[in-house]
C-alpha cells in the first residue's frame, strides 16, 4: 500500500512475521494507538500490534493474518468521516478490505491456482574495517596473564571489541586454546556469513462458482517462509476461506463467510539489540573473530563457550541453535449477514460476526548461556474474542423529480474478551527441555482478563439534488464500558457536501469533470479498558508470604475520564481533463484532537510514573495530491502514470497542566518527545557543548562536555511522495513505483555501538596515529596532551607536540577558567571558549562519546528515494490456450526494494528502520540491514 | 416486521446494559485491595533490596567497605528515588490510608509509619530536601513541593517517637513480619534506636530538638535495641527472585571473577585505604571481612628484612595474602614525585586484590538495617555527650566492639589484644600508616569520639555503606583519598580531574523534567550557587563543613610501609610464616655489615 495512497505511511520493523505500522494523516493521539481501523467485509477486525506480547519479540499484527490471495479490493478512507459507520476506532481512518466472492463470470471450472515465490536478500552490510582486531588501546591484550603460556598466543574473545592491533597473523588461539589457522587476521566475512537468501513460498488454490441465486468460493493457501538469518523466523501458515451466499425467494438473502488461519512460527528473532539477539552479536563481534572458532558453541556439559566479554554478548551460534521460541495462532474470522428487502426502497440487514484468535507461545533460553546461566522458560496462551452484532435499515428513494435520498439507521453491539495466561521460570533443571516442568525454582504465573463492550446507534443520510449537489449527514452515539458510567455515552456527528460543478461547464471542455467537496466531522473516542481503577500488582511470595505493590505498572488510573474528541475539517477537489485521461485529486485538511486520553508522565514522587488523564491537544494540517494520467492509450499499448504527494504538519498545542514535554520513548542516547508548540516526535539527546558555534571540550581528557536535551530533529518526513507507471503492451505488462520520503531524522543506535566497538571504517579515524604514539613510541596521556617533563614550576611543553597522536575534535576549545581553575561563565550562564584543545584522544574514547554524549553524530537525515516495486508480467494469449483446460495464465517477475537511489544514512543502515510500531519512531536499534525482495508470481485459472 | 422487532430489541439493549459496565471494566484477576501486611512486606523487601543494590553500585565505594571496579564517588540516581516513592512509600501510604482510622489495625499502621520515617531518613541523608508533605498524594500530581532537610528530620524524629509510643503491646499483630516476626516490643525498640541515630546525626542543624530526642531515648534505654536478637534485619531466602542482591549480582549472574573463574567482570575488592587502616591497628576483622588472595595470584612484595641472628639485611620478595585496590590508577598532574616510579599497589594485577569473604554472597544472607553493635556505638556517643545512659561511654564503646566481634565469631584473645592497642583503647591515640600514595594517613586522634566513629564505621560491614557515608559527612572521621578518575557530576566541579567524597546525591532527571517547580524549590532549599544540583560538594545541613583539599598539588609519594613487614621484621619470621603457610619467598640480595 505504501506509496499508492496519498498521506499513508507504512513502517515495519523489518523482519518476516513482524508488525507493520500504518499511519494516515499523522498522529492524532499522543500516547494511544494512531493506526487506522481494519474493516473486513464490513466488520472491524482486531489489529493489535504483536510487539508488546513478550520480551522483545514481535508476534506480528492482526491484519497480517489476511491472505492476500483472498483479497478482492482495498479502499483507504483517510479522514474520520468513516467513524459514523465503523465507530470511534476509525478516528484515524479506515482500511476497508473486501474479500473475494464467487462471481457469475467465473465460468468453466472456476478453479484458480496461484504460486508465488519470493527471495529476500541483504543488499547492504555496514562498512566494517578490516585493519584492527580485538584488543584495547592498540594492544591485542591488556595484560600478560592472558597470553597462553608456551604458545605466546592470545585467547580469542579475551577482549570484546576491535580496539587492538593491526591484524598481521599474530598467534591466536580459539576458545578451547587451540591455535587458529591464519592467526590474528582480518575476517571480512565473519558477519556476512551468517546471512543467506531467504525464501517465501505461497501456493494457493481456489474454487468459486456462482449462479443467479447463489455463490460460493473456497480457497486454501499454504505459505512457508524463513529468514535471511539461519534458523530464524521460520513461518508456516495455512489459510482457508469459505464464502457462500444464497437468495431465498425475492425478499431474503443470506451471506456467510469464514476464514481460518493457522500460523506457526519458530524462533522469532529478538529485536532492538537485545543481548539475546544474534543481531547484537553482529554489532559487537570483533573483526579478528574467526567464525570457525565459535563452534562448538557448547562445552561437554552443554554450557555456552563464552565469546567476548566487554559487552557480554552471547555466542551468536548459541543464540541460533540452543535458544528457541515458538508460537502458534489459530484465528477465525466469520460472519453471517441476512438481508431482507422489505420494499423497493427499504431493506433491513442483520449481521453477526466474530474474530476469535487463540494463540500459544513459549520461549526457551538454554541453561548455561552466558546471559542466562540458569536458563529461562516462559509460556503464555491468549484467547482473544470479539463479537459484533449489527442491525441496519437501508432506505433509498427519489423524492420528487430533483431529489434523491439514501439513508441508513442502525444499531451495533460489540464485545471483546481477552484472556491471557502464562507462567515463567528463570532457573532450569536440565538442558534441552522447553517445559514448565523443567523448573528449578517456583514458576511465576500470571493471568489477566480484559473485557469491553460498546453499544451504538447510528444513522446517516445522503441527500442528492439533480446529480450535482449532495449533502451527507451522519450521527452516532456510543455507550462504552471503558468510561465511567456517568460519562459512558457520547455522540458525534458529521456533515459534508459536494458540488459537481462540471455539470455547468460546456460539454467538450478540457475539464470534463469537476467536484468540490467539504466536510466537518467529529469523532469521540473511549478510553482503553481498565483505565479507571488503580489496582495492586501481585509480587509473589517472600518467605512464604504474599506481597502486593500498589499501582500496577506504576500507573495512576482515573475514575473521572471523559471521551476524547477529534474535530476535523476537510476540503477537496476532484478534476478530470481530456476525457478523464488526466485525473487530479487534492485534499486539504485540519484535525484537532482535544481532551486526549493520555498516559502522562508524572513526577515519581507522586508514587506513580504515569497517570491516565484527559489533557492536551494536537493538531494536524496537511495537503494531499494524487495524479493519474493515461499517457498513451492505443489498442496494443497502454501507459499510465500515477503520482502521489502529501505533507502533514503536526503541532502539539498543549499537554497536561504543568507539563510541557512528554517522553514517548527512549533508546540509548535519544529520546522521542511531544513538546508543546512543536511537532509531535521531536528527538532530543546529549550534544557536544557549544558556546555559540565553538565546540568546548573537557580540559582533562579532550572529550565532549555533554549538553543535555538538544534537539536532534523530528522523525516525521517533511513530505512523502511516489511516482509510478504501468505499461501494458500486448500480453506484456510492466509497472514500477518509486517512493520518496523527504526529511525527518533517524538516530542509529546500532551504528553508534558498532563505532564504539571499533568495528566500522569510521572508527579507524586517528587509530594509526594512536598506535604510533601509545604502542610504538610509548607516549603517555600527558604527552598526548602536549605536556612534557614535570618541573618545579609546572610542566615543559612536549617537544613533539605537533604530530597527531590520536583522535581530536576539530577546532575544539577548553572552557575559559580563572586563576583558581573555576569556569568563567557568560551572561547566559554558559561556558566560554578559552585555550584551544591540545589533547589527542584515544580513538576508543572519541567513539565512546558518540554513543551517549554526541548523539547528533549518529543522527541522520532520513530522506530517501527507493524503487519500491517493479513488476514485469506476461499473460499467455487466450488464443493459444483455447483447447487446453487453462483459461488464463500469467507469469510475473516481482521485485520490491530493489534499488535505493539516494539516502544519507551510513552503509548498512536503513533510513526507514524502526524499532517499534508504537509512537516513538525515528530510532534504529538492531534493525535489519537493507534488503531486497524479488521473485515470481504465477496465476493460472481453469 | 419481525426484523423491525429485533432491531428495536437491540436499540433497547443499549439503554439497559450500561449498568453492567463497571463490572465489565474491572479485571477479575487483579487485586483491588491489599492487607497492611502485604503492603508492608512489599515496602520492606523493595527498600532493603534497593539499599543492598546501592551498596554494590555506590555506598560500598563511598564507605570504602568494598571497591567495585570502575565505580566512582558517584551518587547520580540509579533507581533509589523511584523505589522509595513508589515501591516503599507508596505501599506504606496505602496501609496508612486504608487502615489508619481503624483501631483494629493500630499496631500495623504504626509499623508502617515507623518504616515511612526510616525511608525518609534515608532520602534526606541522600538528597537533603525531598518531597514529604505533598508526596504520594493524588491531590498533588504536578509541582510537588520539596520540604527542606530540617523539616524532613523533624518529621522523622517526631513520627518515630509518636509511633513507638502508640504501639500497644497487647494489640493487633502483623500476621506476617519478616523483620521482627510479630514482636511489637522490638518494633518500638527499633523506632527508638533509629530516633537516637537520626538525632545524633542532625545535632548540628536541629539543635535542642535533636538533643531532646537523644535525652528522651537515653532516659528509657529499656525501649532500645539491647541484644543481638533485637537487631533489625531482614532475611533473604534461596528462592528465585528472593535471594540476597549481592548473591544475585555476583554469583547468580555468573559474570564476576572469582566466582566464575572465566568471567572478566571483577567482584568488589578490599579498599586500599581500609587495608591501611586494618594494618595500622592489626585489626583481626581483616580476615573475616575479606578473603585471602589465592597464592598464585598474590602480589609479590619486595621488602628488606633484618635478621634475628646478626646485623645482616636481606632484600626479599614474598606474596602478600591481602591487598587493597586504590580508587583509580590515574595520577594527578601535580603528583610529580611519582614520575618514573613503579606503582606497586595501583598497577597490581586485578586478581591480586582481596575479595570479600564469600559469606556475604550467600543467597539467604540477611540484610541488616540497624544492629545491636550500632546501637551500642550510638549510646556511647550519647553518653559521651552527657545525655544519659546506664553505662559509661567507655563501657558502651567496648560493648560495641564486643558485639561486632561476637557477630563475626572472632575469638576473645584476638579481640582483647585489639582493644588494648593505642588508638583503639579508650583514651589513647593511635599512629597509623600513610596510604600508599602518602596522601592521607590512618591516625586515630586522642578525642574518644573518633574511636567511637571509627568502630561504628567498621561495624557497618557489609550492609551499612549508606551509614558510613552519613557518618563521614557529619564527622569527617576519616580523611579519605580522592578518586582520580571521576565521572558523573564531577565533570561540573571546579577541579574535574579528581573527586572527593560527595556531599549529597543528585536528584534524578525525572525531577528536573517532570517537577521543575519542585526542583527550583529544592535548589533554593539547598542554597546552591548553580542553576542545577550538580555541585557534588554541596553540603547538607547535617554535615560538617569540609574544605576540599587541593589534591592535585598534594605531596604524593609512594609509601608501602603499610604492606611491608607483613610477616614480621626479620627473615626468620618470614621463614617461619612461609613454612607454616606453604608459600615461597626469594632473597635477591643480602647485605652484611
Amino acid at each position: 500500500m505504501a506509496g499508492k495512497v496519498a498521506g499513508l505511511q507504512v513502517t515495519t520493523t523489518g523482519q518476516p512475521g513482524s508488525s507493520s505500522r500504518v499511519v494516515i494523516r499523522g498522529e492524532n493521539s499522543m500516547t494511544q494507538n494512531n493506526q487506522p481501523l481494519w474493516v473486513v467485509d464490513g466488520v472491524p477486525i482486531n489489529n493489535d500490534m504483536g510487539e508488546n506480547a513478550g520480551d522483545r519479540l514481535d508476534f506480528g499484527n492482526g491484519a497480517a493474518d489476511l491472505n492476500p490471495d483472498d483479497v478482492e479490493s482495498i479502499t483507504v478512507l483517510q479522514g474520520p468521516n468513516a467513524a459514523a459507520l465503523y465507530g470511534s476506532r476509525a478516528a484515524n481512518g479506515a482500511i476497508l478490505v473486501v474479500t473475494k466472492k464467487g462471481k457469475i463470470e467465473d465460468s468453466n471450472l472456476g478453479i484458480a491456482i496461484n504460486q508465488n515465490t519470493l527471495f529476500n536478500t541483504i543488499t547492504e552490510f555496514p562498512a566494517y574495517q578490516n585493519v584492527y582486531g580485538e584488543g584495547g588501546n592498540g594492544f591485542l591484550v591488556g595484560n600478560g596473564n592472558n597470553i597462553v603460556a608456551g604458545t605466546g598466543a592470545v585467547r580469542m574473545g579475551t577482549n570484546g571489541s576491535s580496539w587492538g592491533m593491526p591484524m598481521l597473523g599474530q598467534p591466536y588461539n580459539d576458545f578451547n586454546g587451540k591455535p587458529v589457522a591464519g592467526g590474528y587476521s582480518p575476517q571480512p566475512g565473519n558477519i556476512t556469513s551468517f546471512y543467506k537468501t531467504s525464501v517465501t513460498n505461497a501456493s494457493g488454490i481456489s474454487i468459486s462458482k456462482a449462479d443467479a441465486v447463489s455463490a460460493f468460493r473456497l480457497s486454501y493457501t499454504f505459505t512457508n517462509s524463513d529468514d535471511v538469518l539461519k534458523n530464524q523466523n521460520i513461518i508456516k501458515r495455512h489459510n482457508v476461506a469459505l464464502s457462500a451466499s444464497r437468495k431465498l425467494g425475492s425478499i431474503f438473502s443470506i451471506d456467510t463467510r469464514i476464514t481460518y488461519t493457522n500460523q506457526g512460527t519458530k524462533n522469532r528473532t529478538y529485536r532492538n539489540l537485545d543481548p539475546s539477539s544474534p543481531m547484537a552479536a553482529y554489532v559487537y563481534m570483533p573483526r579478528s573473530l574467526n567464525i570457525n572458532a565459535l563452534s562448538p558453541w557448547a562445552d561437554a556439559n552443554g554450557n555456552s563457550v563464552t565469546y567476548g566479554s566487554v559487552n557480554n554478548t552471547e555466542n551468536p551460534l548459541w543464540m541460533l541453535y540452543e535458544n528457541q521460541n515458538e508460537d502458534t495462532r489459530n484465528r477465525i474470522l466469520g460472519g453471517i449477514t441476512a438481508t431482507a428487502k422489505l420494499s423497493n426502497h427499504l431493506s433491513f440487514r442483520l449481521q453477526a460476526s466474530t474474530d476469535i484468535a487463540v494463540s500459544g507461545f513459549y520461549q526457551y533460553k538454554e541453561l548455561g548461556g552466558l546471559k542466562t546461566p540458569l536458563g529461562y522458560y516462559s509460556n503464555a496462551s491468549q484467547n482473544n474474542q470479539m463479537w459484533d452484532y449489527q442491525g441496519m435499515f437501508m432506505y433509498n428513494n427519489k423524492l420528487g423529480k430533483s431529489f434523491t435520498l439514501s439513508a441508513n439507521v442502525g444499531a451495533e453491539y460489540t464485545t471483546t474478551n481477552n484472556l491471557n495466561r502464562g507462567a515463567n521460570v528463570s532457573s532450569l533443571l536440565v538442558h534441552d527441555m522447553p517445559s514448565i516442568q523443567n523448573s528449578n525454582a517456583f514458576p511465576f504465573a500470571f493471568e489477566t482478563k480484559v473485557r469491553s463492550n460498546v453499544q451504538s446507534i447510528y444513522g446517516n443520510a445522503t441527500l442528492g439534488f439533480r446529480d450535482f449537489l449532495f449533502l451527507d449527514i451522519t450521527g452516532r452515539n456510543d455507550w462504552s464500558s471503558t468510561l465511567p458510567v456517568a460519562n459512558s455515552s457520547f455522540f458525534y456527528p458529521s456533515l459534508s457536501g459536494s458540488f459537481v460543478f462540471s455539470n455547468f461547464l460546456p460539454e467538450n471542455s478540457v475539464l470534463n469533470y469537476g467536484k468540490l467537496r467539504a466536510s466537518v466531522a467529529q469523532v469521540g473516542n473511549a478510553a482503553p479498558p481498565q483505565s479507571l481503577v488503580t489496582t495492586y500488582a501481585y509480587g509473589g511470595l517472600f518467605q512464604g508470604n504474599p506481597y502486593l505493590n500498589y499501582g500496577n505498572g506504576n500507573q495512576l488510573n482515573n475514575g473521572a475520564l471523559m471521551p476524547e474528541k477529534t474535530f476535523s475539517r476537510e476540503a477537496g477537489l476532484e478534476l478530470a481533463f481530456f476525457k478523464s485521461r488526466l485525473q487530479l485529486t487534492t485534499n486539504v485538511y485540519q484535525s484537532n484532537t482535544t481532551n486526549q486520553i493520555i498516559k502522562a508522565q508524572i513526577p515519581v514522587e507522586t508514587g506513580f510514573s504515569t497517570r491516565v488523564m484527559n489533557a492536551g491537544e494536537m493538531r494536524n494540517r496537511g495537503v494531499e495530491v494524487s495524479v493519474n494520467a493515461v499517457a498513451i492509450q492505443s489498442k496494443k499499448l497502454r501507459w499510465n502514470v500515477l503520482a502521489n504527494w502529501s505533507m502533514n504538519r503536526n503541532t502539539v498545542l498543549s499537554l497536561a497542566p504543568g507539563i510541557d514535554k512528554l517522553a514517548l520513548g527512549t533508546n540509548l542516547g535519544a529520546t522521542v518527545n511531544a513538546i508543546v508548540g512543536q511537532p509531535y516526535g521531536q528527538l532530543t539527546g546529549n550534544a557536544p557543548y557549544r558556546s555559540h558555534d565553538t565546540l568546548l571540550v573537557n580540559p582533562s581528557n579532550g572529550r565532549t562536555i555533554a549538553d543535555p536535551n538538544v534537539l536532534l530533529g523530528n522523525f516525521h518526513p517533511d513530505w512523502i511522495g511516489s511516482l509510478g507507471a504501468n505499461f501494458k503492451y500486448g500480453n506484456f505488462d510492466l509497472s514500477f513505483l518509486f517512493t520518496v520520503k523527504w526529511g525527518g531524522v533517524i538516530y542509529s543506535a546500532s551504528y553508534g555501538r558498532a563505532n564504539f566497538a571499533g568495528n566500522t571504517v569510521a572508527s579507524l579515524y586517528g587509530r594509526d596515529e594512536f598506535l604510533m604514539s601509545n604502542v610504538i613510541l610509548g607516549e603517555n596521556d600527558q604527552e598526548r596532551m602536549g605536556n612534557g617533563q614535570a618541573i618545579s614550576t609546572g610542566t615543559t611543553p612536549y617537544a613533539d607536540a605537533g604530530r597527531p597522536k590520536g583522535a581530536r575534535y576539530p577546532d575544539a576549545y577548553f572552557p575559559l577558567v580563572d586563576k583558581t581553575g573555576k569556569y568563567i561563565l557568560d551572561k547566559d550562564g554558559r561556558m566560554q571558549p578559552g585555550v584551544k584543545s591540545s589533547i589527542w584522544m584515544n580513538p576508543t574514547t572519541y567513539n565512546s562519546d558518540m554513543v551517549l554524549n554526541n548523539t547528533p553524530a549518529i543522527t541522520y537525515n532520513a530522506s530517501n528515494i527507493k524503487l519500491s516495486e517493479l513488476i514485469f508480467g506476461y499473460s499467455i494469449p487466450t488464443r493459444i490456450l483455447t483447447g487446453t483446460p487453462f483459461k488464463t495464465t500469467r507469469l510475473a517477475f516481482v521485485g520490491r526494494n530493489l534499488w535505493t537511489l539516494f539516502k544519507h544514512t551510513p552503509q548498512g543502515i536503513d533510513p526507514e528502520a524502526a524499532n517499534t510500531t508504537g509512537n516513538a519512531q525515528g530510532i534504529e536499534s538492531g534493525g535489519s540491514f537493507p534488503y531486497a525482495i524479488y521473485g515470481f508470481d504465477l496465476k493460472v485459472t481453469f | 416486521m419481525k426484523a423491525a422487532i429485533i432491531f428495536s430489541f437491540i436499540v433497547m439493549m443499549c439503554w439497559s446494559c450500561t449498568r453492567d459496565f463497571t463490572n465489565l471494566n474491572t479485571d477479575p484477576t487483579q487485586f483491588t485491595k491489599a492487607s497492611p501486611e502485604a503492603g508492608i512486606l512489599a515496602a520492606v523487601k523493595n527498600l532493603n533490596t534497593q539499599m543492598a543494590n546501592y551498596n554494590t553500585s555506590k555506598y560500598w565505594d563511598l564507605g570504602h567497605l568494598l571497591c567495585q571496579q570502575a565505580n566512582r564517588y558517584d551518587v547520580t540516581d540509579a533507581g533509589l528515588w523511584q523505589t522509595m516513592y513508589q515501591g516503599v512509600l507508596g505501599n506504606l501510604q496505602q496501609a496508612e490510608l486504608n487502615y489508619g482510622k481503624d483501631s483494629a489495625f493500630n499496631n500495623r499502621v504504626q509499623i508502617a509509619r515507623i518504616l515511612k520515617a526510616y525511608a525518609y531518613s534515608i532520602l534526606a541523608g541522600n538528597y537533603g530536601p525531598v518531597p514529604l508533605t505533598q508526596a504520594n498524594d493524588p491531590e498533588h500530581l504536578s509541582a510537588i513541593k520539596f520540604d527542606n532537610e530540617d523539616s524532613v528530620y523533624s518529621y522523622v524524629l517526631s513520627t518515630l517517637k509518636d509511633a513507638a509510643g502508640k504501639i500497644k503491646l497487647g494489640g493487633d499483630k502483623m500476621a506476617y513480619d519478616v523483620i521482627y516476626n510479630g514482636n511489637l516490643q522490638n518494633w518500638a525498640k527499633f523506632a527508638n534506636t533509629l530516633r537516637l541515630k537520626i538525632a545524633l546525626q542532625c545535632m548540628k542543624n536541629m539543635g535542642t530538638v535533636a538533643t531532646d530526642h537523644i535525652r528522651d531515648v537515653m532516659s528509657a534505654e529499656t525501649s532500645t535495641i539491647a541484644s543481638e536478637t533485637e537487631t533489625a534485619k531482614m532475611n533473604f531466602e534461596n528462592v528465585n527472585g528472593n535471594e540476597n542482591p549481592y548473591f544475585v549480582k555476583y554469583i547468580k549472574g555468573n559474570g564476576y571473577f572469582p566466582y566464575n573463574p572465566t568471567a572478566t567482570g571483577q567482584a568488589p575488592k578490599l579498599s586500599e585505604y581500609m587495608l591501611t587502616l586494618f594494618r595500622s591497628y592489626s585489626d583481626p576483622r581483616l580476615s573475616v571481612y575479606y578473603d585471602t588472595v589465592p597464592l598464585a595470584n598474590r602480589l609479590l612484595l619486595t621488602d628488606t628484612l633484618t635478621s634475628d641472628l646478626d646485623d645482616s639485611l636481606r632484600v626479599v620478595s614474598y606474596p602478600v595474602p591481602y591487598l587493597g585496590q586504590p580508587k583509580a590508577g590515574t595520577k594527578l598532574a601535580g603528583w610529580t614525585n611519582l614520575a618514573g616510579l613503579a606503582d606497586v599497589v595501583g598497577s597490581a594485577d586485578i586478581k591480586s586484590y582481596s575479595n570479600a569473604n564469600p559469606v556475604i554472597y550467600q543467597p539467604n544472607r540477611p540484610f541488616i538495617m540497624l544492629s545491636y553493635g550500632e546501637a551500642l556505638f550510638l549510646k556511647a556517643e550519647a553518653a559521651k555527650l552527657g545525655y544519659g545512659g546506664a553505662m559509661s561511654p567507655e563501657q558502651y564503646y567496648y560493648a560495641g566492639i564486643d558485639a561486632n566481634f561476637a557477630y563475626w565469631g572472632i575469638n576473645s584473645a584476638l579481640r582483647d589484644a585489639y582493644k588494648a592497642r593505642d588508638g583503639i583503647k579508650w583514651g589513647t591515640k593511635g599512629k597509623g600508616f600513610n596510604n600508599y600514595l602518602g596522601l592521607v594517613n590512618t591516625d586515630i586522634p586522642q578525642d574518644d569520639n573518633y574511636k567511637i566513629w571509627t568502630q561504628r564505621w567498621l561495624n557497618y560491614f557489609p550492609d551499612g555503606g549508606f551509614d558510613c557515608w552519613c557518618l563521614e559527612r557529619r564527622t569527617w572521621v576519616f580523611n579519605l583519598p580522592p578518586h582520580t578518575n571521576p565521572g558523573g557530576n564531577a565533570t561540573y566541579s571546579p577541579n574535574p580531574t579528581y573527586s572527593d567524597v560527595p556531599g549529597r546525591a543528585s536528584y534524578p532527571v525525572s525531577v528536573v523534567n517532570l517537577n521543575p517547580a519542585g526542583y527550583q524549590g529544592a535548589l533554593e532549599a539547598l542554597g546552591t550557587a548553580r542553576i542545577d544540583d550538580y555541585d557534588i560538594y554541596q553540603e547538607l545541613h547535617f554535615a560538617k563543613h569540609r574544605e576540599i583539599p587541593d589534591w592535585s598539588n598534594a605531596n604524593a609519594t609512594y609509601d608501602y610501609a603499610f604492606l611491608r613487614k607483613w610477616y614480621g621484621t626479620s627473615i626468620q619470621s618470614l621463614q617461619a610464616a612461609a613454612e607454616a603457610n606453604g608459600f615461597k619467598y626469594t632473597i635477591s640480595q643480602t647485605y652484611r655489615p
